[in-house]
């Protein structure tokens, strides 16, 4: 069970990969996009292990930006992304 | 941060994020649908602060909690492999006949020692016979080799049992009596012929395979009491029945 402030790790990254990748001039008639990203962050993260020794990934980026006595142990989490290609019809 | 903070195992932690990752993956195609321009995990690096521990046996980490000092780093990397790459760098596992070492009722210090050298299940351990390897010097005398060639011979016969569907009297050419017993998987290794026991006296095996036993029969077997026939396949097999004749 993940703490209630963490969110499953698949989450993170679908929110740090849901990026508007297009950048279109249409003035100048030039269309750009991303093809290649690499995003690296901090991230708090909250390793629940169940009786099996399952473990669940719970995992936030940093909530609070303010100084304070104890400070959370900040992991860091880096993602390369690419352009995804849907496979050929049947691959 | 929670507050059960647990010890995990290293490899639980990667099998979780591999599938978290591969969730993702899944999702992506129907994404795709829509939003023409998505993106798709190519290489993820995880840097963890955390606490390790050995018990002796297995080395298990604990994250570290806030305010924490002196955590150990450690550093994963994990790449993007096609499916074809996987299929050509990894060894198939839970094939039809290949059976698990923890099936075989071996013991958890042989298991785990096994485990260390690689050896996870008896095809592995096929493997590493054909290289005229010795388990039992490799592991420092600690997996008595013998016990456990004999442990994956039983479990082995265990998925074969011998099964016996009839047992008749006939004579043979010279008109002697014999019991010709009728069934399955009687005799699979060739280096163990069949030994019958009637009535606490052995008795002689004119002929076997795998579907039938003949028995000789000498004057003092026939009775008009029950019987008791005792038959062994292997050092592994043991079949008793009470038969009258």
């Amino acid at each position: 069970m993940i703490d209630e402030a963490f969110i499953s790790f698949r989450e993170i990254v679908d929110k740090l990969l849901d990026i508007p990748g297009d950048f279109t001039d249409e003035e100048n008639g030039v269309h750009s996009y991303i093809y290649e990203i690499e995003i690296g962050t901090p991230v708090e993260l909250d390793i629940s292990v169940d009786e099996n020794g399952k473990v669940t990934i719970g995992s936030i980026p940093p909530m609070y930006r303010v100084d304070t006595s104890f400070l959370p142990s900040y992991h860091s989490v880096t993602i390369k992304a690419e352009k995804y290609t849907a496979p050929e019809h049947g691959e | 941060m929670a507050n059960d903070n647990k010890y995990w195992n290293l490899e639980d932690f990667v099998d979780s994020l591999v599938v978290e990752l591969d969730k993702t993956r899944e999702t992506l195609a129907i994404k795709a649908i829509n939003k023409p321009l998505t993106y798709t995990v190519k290489d993820l690096a995880i840097d963890l602060n955390i606490f390790p521990t050995f018990d002796g046996d297995t080395i298990r980490f604990i994250t570290a909690q806030p305010g924490q000092q002196g955590a150990s780093k450690v550093n994963i990397q994990l790449g993007s492999i096609t499916d074809q790459q996987v299929r050509a760098t990894t060894k198939i596992s839970g094939l039809k006949n290949d059976t698990k070492i923890e099936d075989i009722g071996v013991d958890e210090k042989t298991r785990n020692k096994l485990r260390k050298m690689g050896v996870n299940s008896v095809d592995d351990l096929q493997q590493v016979e054909k290289r005229q390897v010795d388990i039992q010097r490799a592991s420092d005398n600690e997996i008595d080799y013998k016990t456990l060639a004999n442990q994956i011979q039983k479990s082995r016969r265990n998925m074969t049992p011998p099964k016996v569907n009839g047992v008749s009297l006939s004579l043979d050419d010279n008109k002697r009596p014999y019991l010709h017993v009728k069934g399955e998987n009687f005799t699979l290794d060739p280096r163990y012929p069949p030994v019958t026991v009637i009535n606490n006296q052995l008795a002689e095996v004119m002929e076997f395979n795998t579907h039938e036993v003949k028995i000789l029969l000498d004057k003092q077997h026939i009775t008009q009491h029950e019987s008791e026939l005792i038959m062994t396949f292997d050092p592994y097999t043991l079949v008793k029945m009470n038969i009258r004749i």
